[in-house]
C-alpha cells in the first residue's frame, strides 16, 4: 500500500540520521574524554575538583549513556502512545476523547514523581535484582552498562506514560490546525474517517507539529533524572555517588548541569536542522 | 494668505536598499483635501507615515505650520498631537471600549480629566455617527464602524489635519459607503486631510488636489477634473483604467447609505 | 484480578466491576470499528452490536475461570494478570478474524493495540475503582487530610515563592529581550538557556550542597528550604519570560503605531497598551506554568522539606501497605490542585480572549 512504502521511506530515511546521529554522539563522547583527560594531566589542574571527578568519567560515561537510553524508549514510546491518545481526543467517539482527555489532564496535572513512585512502588512486584547488562572497556577502565532490570523498566514505563501525554496536546494542536475543512473534502471524496485521517490529516499533522514537538523531545532528558529516585544509575545517580565518594558536590553536579546543557542543545539543533530539511512549502 | 498647515520639502525615504520615496515635495492649505493614489508599492503609506514622523526620512523636511519637524530635538510626541491618523486596519486598542479608545489620547496625552475627556470623546463619536456604540469592544464593532471609531480617535484630539492611510482598503463593499459619508462630512466641514484612497469617487467629489504617486515620485498632480477629463501620462490613465474595471464608476459610491444600517 | 495489582482491600468487587466495564468498553470499540468498515448502512447498529456484543462476551466468559483456576493455583497475582491480558488478546483476536475472515486481517495490529489500551484502562479504572470505594468505607479520607494538613502548607509556600521570583525575574528577562540592544537580549537568552535545560534535581542539589556556602547568611536549618525557592524561582524565571515575551510580541504592533501617532511616548504606549493586553495574554500560559511549580515543588522531598509528596511517603511507611493508596490519594489531591486552574485560566481565558479579539497579530 501507499502509505506503507511512503512511510518505509522516511522510516530509512531517519534510520539513517539515527545512525549518523548516533556515531556523532559516540565520537564526541570519546572526544570529550579524550580531551578532559589531556587537559587534566597538566600539572596546573591535576589537583583541581573538576579533575579529580573527571578521574571517575567512567561512572559519568555509564551514567550518561543510561540517561541517552531511558531518554530513547522513552521519547519513542511517548510518541506512539501520545499520537494516538491525541488520534482518541480528536476524532474517537464522545467516550474516547473524554476517555483520553481524562488521562492526558490527569497526567499533566500530576508531579512525574508521584507518577513514578506509582507504577514502581505501588505495583508492588516482588522481583529478585535481575539485570541484562553488558560489559566493556574503553581506555583501561571497564564501564557497565545496563540494558534493562526492573527500575529501568518501571522508569522507562512511568517516562513514557507522562511524555506521551503532554506530546498528545502537541499533536492534537497540529491536527487541529489542519482544519476540519480538509477532513470534510476528503470525506466528500469517499474516504471513510480512518482512511481520511491516515493520509490526508496525519501527514500535515506530523509535519506541523515539529517545532513543538522539538521542543518537548530536546527537553525530555531533563526529566530522566528523576528515574534515579528508584535507583537507577543513570548520570544523576552517578553524580550522587561521586560524591559520596570524593566530598566535592559542586565540581561534580556542574559538571553533569554542564553536560545536560550540551545535549539538550545539541538534540535541539538536530531536530532544527531536520525541521529544515523536511519542510514543505506553505506547511 | 496663510502659512500652509503641510509643507513637505524633497522628501527621500528608503527601507534597507530599496528607495521608497525619491525626492516627493507638496504642500497643503487650510481646509484643502488631498487625495494621493498611485499603484501599490508605490510609497504611498511611507509617505504619510514620513509626514507624522512614524519612520523618519532620510532627507527632506516637513513643515508643519511653519514648525519644521524634522529637526533634531523637536519633540515628536507633542507634534504628533496635532496630526491625527486613521489606519487601514484601523488599529483600535483591543482592550478599551470604544468611548475609552477615543478619550486615551485626551487624557494620557493632552492631560484632560476623566470627564472631560469623556465628554469630548462622545462628542467625536457622535460627529462619526456611532454615538450608540460608545460601550462596545473593538471585536464587538464590524470593520465600518471600528473604523469610524478610529476616525473619531483622530477627530478628538482636535488636529491640524488628519491623515487617512487607505481607511477602506480592507473592508467588506457594503461598509466602505458609511466610513466615505463621514469621511465627506468632514470635508465638507473644512477638515484638512490627506488622503491615501483608491476611491476615486470620493476623490472627484471633494479632493482639492490629487495626486499619483509611481514609484515614489509624483508623476502627476492636478484637480479630479483633470484626471477624470485629461490625464497626461500613460501610466496614470491605464491605472485609471484598472480601477474603473474593478470598482465601477463613482457615482454610485457617492450615494448615502441607508440611515437604517447605522 | 487484575486489580490485584494493588495492595487494597476489595479486590473481588472491584475486578468484577473492572471486568464488566472492561465489556462495556470493548464492545462500543468494536461496534465502532465494525461501523467504520461497513460501506452501507442498512442494520449497521444491529449486526455491528450483536458481532461486538457477541465478542465480548465470549471474552468475559472466557475470562472468569481462567483466573478462578489461577487464582486455585496461587500462581503469583502479577503473573495472572499479565497471563490474562495475553489470553484476551490472543482470544479477541482469534474471534474477530474467525468473524470478519479476510477484511480484517490487516487490521490484526488495530486488535492488539486495542486490547493492550484496554489492559492498561483496566489497571487504571481498577485503582480509580478501588479509590473511590476507599473514599466510600471512609479510610481514604484519613489519608488525604493527613497528607494535606502535613504537607500542604509547604507546598503552598514553594510554590507562591518559586512563582514570585520567577515572575520578576521573567518580566524583568522579557523586558530585557524585547526592548534592550542585543546584549541585554543575548544574556536574557542565555539565561532562558541555561535554566530551562538544567534538571530541577541538579539545580536543587547544586544549590543544597555545592554552594551552600552562599546562604551564609541564613540560619542552616533553612538552607534546604532557600535552595529550592531559589531553584524553583529561577528555573520558572527562565520559562516566565519566555511567556511575557510572547505575549509581548503577539500585542498587534498596528496599536503602538496609533497610540504613537496619538502623540503617546514609548512608555506610555507601553504601559497602556502593550501591557495591559500582553498581562491578559500571558494568564493562559502562566496559569500553566503554575502548575508547572506546583508539580515541580514535590522535588523539595528530596531533600527533606516536608511537603505533600514528602507526607504521602511517611504515611506510607508509617502504614506499611498503602503506598499505593496514599500515592493515589497524592496524585488526585495534586490534580485537584492543578486541573481547576488551568481550567479556568487557561481555556476560559483563550475563548475570553478570541472573544475580544485579542492575541492575533
Amino acid at each position: 500500500m501507499k502509505v506503507e512504502e511512503k512511510s518505509l521511506e522516511g522510516k530509512k530515511f531517519k534510520s539513517r540520521k539515527v545512525l549518523l546521529g548516533a556515531s556523532i554522539g559516540i565520537i564526541s563522547i570519546i572526544l570529550a574524554i579524550i580531551i578532559s583527560n589531556l587537559i587534566c594531566s597538566l600539572p596546573i589542574f591535576i589537583n583541581s575538583d573538576y579533575c579529580i571527578v573527571i578521574g571517575f568519567w567512567d561512572r559519568i560515561v555509564a551514567g550518561f549513556l543510561t540517561t541517552m537510553w531511558l531518554y530513547g524508549w522513552s521519547l519513542m514510546f511517548g510518541f506512539f502512545l501520545g499520537l494516538f491518545l491525541a488520534l482518541l481526543r480528536q476524532y474517537g467517539g464522545s467516550i474516547f476523547s473524554q476517555g483520553a482527555t481524562i488521562y492526558i489532564e490527569f497526567i499533566r496535572g500530576t508531579p512525574l514523581i508521584a507518577q513514578l513512585f506509582f507504577i514502581f512502588y505501588g505495583l508492588n512486584i516482588p522481583i529478585e535484582n535481575w539485570n541484562i547488562l553488558t560489559e566493556f572497556t574503553i581506555f583501561g577502565k571497564e564501564i557497565t552498562f545496563v540494558f534493562l532490570n526492573h527500575r529501568i523498566l518501571f522508569g522507562i514505563m512511568a517516562l513514557s506514560l507522562n511524555s506521551a501525554a503532554y506530546q498528545a496536546e502537541y499533536f492534537r494542536g497540529a491536527m487541529m490546525s489542519v482544519g476540519t475543512e480538509q477532513l470534510l473534502a476528503a470525506q466528500s471524496l469517499g474516504m471513510s474517517r480512518v482512511t481520511a485521517i491516515r493520509h490526508v490529516i496525519l501527514p500535515q499533522a506530523l509535519r506541523r507539529v515539529i517545532p513543538a514537538w522539538s521542543n518537548e523531545a530536546a527537553y525530555l532528558p531533563k526529566y530522566t533524572v528523576v528515574v534515579s529516585l528508584i535507583g537507577t544509575t543513570e548520570l544523576f545517580g552517578q553524580a550522587k555517588t561521586i560524591v559520596s565518594n570524593t566530598f566535592i558536590s559542586l565540581s561534580t553536579y556542574i559538571i553533569v548541569a554542564i553536560i545536560f546543557l550540551v545535549t539538550i542543545a545539541i538534540v535541539s539543533k538536530g531536530l532544527d536542522l531536520l525541521h529544515k530539511r523536511t519542510g514543505i512549502p506553505g506547511l | 494668505m496663510s502659512e500652509p498647515v503641510i509643507r513637505v520639502v524633497d522628501l527621500w525615504k528608503s527601507y534597507e536598499d530599496l528607495e521608497v520615496l525619491k525626492g516627493v515635495s507638496f504642500e497643503l492649505a487650510e481646509r484643502e483635501v488631498k487625495v494621493i493614489f498611485g499603484p501599490s508599492g508605490s510609497g504611498k503609506s511611507t509617505l504619510l507615515r514620513c509626514i507624522n514622523m512614524l519612520s523618519p526620512p532620510e532627507k527632506g523636511d516637513i513643515f508643519l505650520r511653519g514648525q519644521k519637524i524634522t529637526e533634531q530635538g523637536v519633540n515628536l510626541n507633542k507634534v504628533r498631537t496635532r496630526l491625527g491618523m486613521v489606519f487601514q486596519h484601523f488599529n483600535l486598542f483591543a482592550h478599551l471600549r470604544a468611548i475609552d479608545n477615543v478619550s486615551i489620547g485626551l487624557r494620557r496625552v493632552k492631560g484632560m480629566n476623566k470627564d472631560e475627556a469623556q465628554a469630548k470623546a462622545f462628542e467625536a463619536l457622535n460627529r462619526v455617527r456611532m454615538a450608540q456604540w460608545v460601550d462596545h469592544y473593538p471585536a464587538q464593532l464590524s470593520g465600518g464602524q471600528q473604523q469610524r471609531v478610529g476616525i473619531a480617535r483622530a477627530l478628538a484630539m482636535e488636529p491640524d489635519v488628519i491623515l487617512f492611510d487607505e481607511p477602506t482598503s480592507a473592508l467588506d463593499p457594503e461598509l466602505i459607503g458609511e466610513v466615505l459619508q463621514v469621511m465627506l462630512d468632514l470635508a465638507k466641514t473644512g477638515t484638512t486631510m490627506i488622503v491615501v484612497t483608491h476611491e476615486l469617487g470620493f476623490a472627484k467629489a471633494v479632493a482639492s488636489e490629487m495626486i499619483f504617486l509611481g514609484e515614489g515620485t509624483i508623476i502627476e498632480r492636478g484637480s479630479p477634473q483633470h484626471f477624470f477629463v485629461s490625464p497626461k501620462s500613460e501610466i496614470v490613465k491605464k491605472f485609471l483604467k484598472q480601477l474603473e474595471v474593478l470598482y465601477g464608476t463613482h457615482e454610485e459610491l457617492l450615494k448615502p447609505p441607508d440611515k437604517e444600517n447605522y | 484480578m487484575i486489580a490485584m495489582f494493588f495492595q487494597t482491600n476489595l479486590d473481588i468487587i472491584t475486578g468484577i466491576v473492572n471486568q464488566l466495564l472492561m465489556f462495556l468498553i470493548g464492545t462500543y470499540i468494536l461496534r465502532w470499528y465494525i461501523k467504520e468498515k461497513k460501506t452501507h448502512y442498512t442494520n449497521v447498529w444491529d449486526t455491528s452490536f450483536k458481532t461486538a456484543f457477541i465478542v465480548n462476551l465470549i471474552w468475559l466468559i472466557i475470562n472468569i475461570p481462567v483466573i478462578i483456576i489461577f487464582d486455585f493455583l496461587f500462581i503469583e497475582d502479577t503473573l495472572v494478570a499479565l497471563i490474562n491480558t495475553g489470553i484476551n488478546i490472543l482470544i479477541g483476536t482469534i474471534v474477530v478474524i474467525v468473524l470478519y475472515k479476510r477484511e480484517f486481517r490487516e487490521s490484526l495490529l488495530f486488535v492488539v493495540v486495542i486490547q493492550l489500551a484496554l489492559f492498561i484502562t483496566s489497571l487504571v479504572l481498577g485503582l480509580l475503582i478501588s479509590i473511590i470505594i476507599g473514599f466510600i468505607i471512609d479510610k481514604n479520607y484519613e489519608i488525604a487530610y493527613f497528607i494535606l494538613s502535613v504537607g500542604l502548607p509547604f507546598t503552598l509556600l514553594l510554590t507562591a515563592l518559586g512563582l514570585l521570583i520567577g515572575f520578576m525575574l521573567g518580566i524583568s528577562l522579557a523586558l530585557m529581550r524585547v526592548y534592550g540592544g542585543i546584549e541585554l537580549g543575548w544574556l536574557s537568552n542565555g539565561y532562558e538557556k541555561i535554566f530551562r535545560g538544567i534538571p530541577i534535581l541538579v539545580l536543587i542539589y547544586i544549590f543544597a550542597f555545592g554552594l551552600s556556602d552562599l546562604f551564609w547568611f541564613i540560619d542552616p536549618v533553612q538552607i534546604p528550604l532557600a535552595s529550592i525557592v531559589l531553584a524553583l524561582g529561577l528555573r520558572s524565571g527562565a520559562y516566565q519570560s519566555q511567556i511575557f515575551r510572547g505575549a509581548i510580541l503577539s500585542v498587534n504592533p498596528g496599536q503602538i503605531d496609533a497610540a504613537r501617532a496619538l502623540g503617546m511616548s514609548g512608555s506610555q504606549a507601553f504601559r497602556h497598551i502593550t501591557f495591559p493586553q500582553a498581562i491578559r495574554l500571558a494568564v493562559p500560559s502562566w496559569s500553566n506554568e503554575y502548575s508547572v511549580v506546583i508539580k515541580d515543588s514535590s522535588f523539595a522531598y528530596v531533600i527533606g522539606i516536608v511537603e505533600l509528596t514528602k507526607a504521602a511517603y511517611d504515611y506510607s511507611y508509617a502504614f506499611r501497605g498503602t503506598w499505593a493508596l496514599s500515592i493515589g490519594i497524592l496524585a488526585i489531591l495534586y490534580f485537584l490542585l492543578t486541573f481547576p486552574v488551568t481550567k479556568i485560566f487557561g481555556e476560559r481565558q483563550t475563548r475570553k480572549l478570541k472573544e475580544l479579539g485579542m492575541g492575533g497579530s
